[in-house]
């Protein structure tokens, strides 16, 4: 098996890079190496990639082996984001290399029965624990972004965040190997979907509110709907309002809204498709202010106005 | 009238479980509807709510009753973040019950 040197860095502005090379990576036929030798940091959305990666192959019956993640001291980080006990993989403890700048909560199994309202509570606590308003949003986003995993990909997913003091920034990650936004679309024959759709048009749908690949199916033995195609447009929402950054992958097609500019669309690099869909939301903590505002005005540039006679609905 | 009390059925103070909220109508709420002429939501003890979780309770209860929820339905000790979440899903159930006709 050929080592696949891994990228010393990834961040937001190289997220889609990165899960083209983990997709070319997957697509080879006699397993994967993955090499730690450059890794220096991963934001949490590629941590999880990785992960969601190695489950992919386990998926496809092939085989994978870590390489110099041993011999880079780095690598802690990815230990005590539990990727070792998530995959199996033997690692002594190292205790001294602990960053007092940076928190982080470990990886997180978004399995089909997932308590995502605990796990994101795990999230925000180690976000925000002072600040309330913060932490209200981080852990709607993060739950949002959870229950899409689990209700679209079919599969488990994996969350994690992380909050880096010096720069002020909280960052979420989701990442699963599962069917992607135009594989839901498809096998669930959403009315918007036809032949041609191609990943990027998915993705255009998927930030527009109401649009969702279950809300046209038979409702299930509880009738009404689990979701209402709101989660993602209303996370570009909160972006835009608080100056942030999110990455959207799902196949072949890339997103990417920075602060209130408009969602830019890509393809991944040599026409690579990535296993899945994986999303990173960036906030600076300190542009949040009051989340009850931030919550409303996001839901009112999404152009649903409340009814005229809801005051009469409200007692106090 | 029934009152009922969020906080008796669901642990924390964040409600963020669409599929959760769903079942909880189906099996709570729908068999109350048709016995009461008013169903009060107290939301006590709730500091915020996803846009999953109102849908899944409120947004559906909107879409499946559109004739009867307003008159019928009221909210109780609401923070303005649950409120927000509560009357996005009512537009958003409305929104469907008009498109399907």
């Amino acid at each position: 098996m050929r080592p696949n040197l891994l990228p010393t860095y990834v961040f937001e502005s190289n997220l889609s890079d990165f899960a083209a090379k983990l997709a070319a990576m997957s697509s080879e036929p006699s397993g994967v190496v993955f090499d730690f030798q450059r890794v220096q940091h991963y934001i949490p959305a590629a941590i999880a990639a990785v992960v969601a990666t190695v489950k992919h192959l386990e998926s496809q019956g092939k085989s994978w082996q870590f390489r110099n993640h041993d011999t880079n001291s780095r690598f802690s980080y990815f230990q005590r984001m539990d990727v070792c006990s998530i995959l199996n993989i033997e690692f002594p403890w190292d205790h001294s290399r602990n960053d007092p700048g940076a928190f982080f909560v470990p990886l997180a199994q978004v399995d089909p029965n997932a308590d995502c309202a605990r796990l994101a509570n795990a999230l925000a606590r180690c976000m925000a624990p002072e600040d309330r308003d913060a932490r209200e949003i981080v852990r709607h986003l993060s739950s949002e972004m959870m229950l899409n995993s689990r209700q679209h990909s079919g599969v488990s997913g994996f969350a994690a965040a992380q909050y880096v003091r010096a720069k002020d920034y909280a960052r979420i990650g989701v990442a699963d190997y599962g069917r992607s936004i135009l594989g839901s679309f498809r096998e669930r024959q959403a009315p918007f979907h036809h032949s041609a759709m191609t990943d990027v048009d998915a993705l255009q749908i998927a930030l527009q509110t109401g649009k969702s690949s279950t809300l046209h199916l038979p409702v299930g033995p509880y009738g009404g709907h689990e979701n209402a195609g709101v989660g993602l447009s209303m996370a570009a929402e909160l972006v835009r309002l608080t100056h942030g950054e999110m990455v959207l992958v799902s196949g072949s097609a890339c997103c990417h809204i920075m602060g209130d500019n408009p969602a830019e669309f890509s393809l991944l690099r040599h026409g690579r498709r990535f296993h899945g869909t994986l999303v990173s939301l960036c906030l600076r903590r300190n542009e949040i202010g009051n989340c009850h505002e931030l919550l409303t005005e996001a839901r009112r540039r999404l152009s649903l106005q409340a009814p005229a006679t809801n005051d009469i609905l409200f007692e106090s | 009238m029934k009152i009922i009390l969020l906080k008796e059925h669901f642990d924390g103070d964040f409600l963020a479980d669409g599929r959760l909220a769903n079942k909880f109508r189906f099996s709570e709420i729908e068999p109350l509807f048709a016995m009461q002429d008013k169903v009060v939501f107290d939301f006590s003890g709730i500091n915020n709510i996803t846009d999953s979780f109102a849908n899944g309770l409120i947004g559906n209860l909107a879409e499946l009753h559109s004739d009867s929820f307003m008159g019928k339905v009221r909210f109780r000790n609401c923070t303005p973040a649950v409120r927000s979440a509560i009357e996005f899903s009512i537009s958003l159930g409305l929104s469907r019950t008009s498109i399907r006709g």
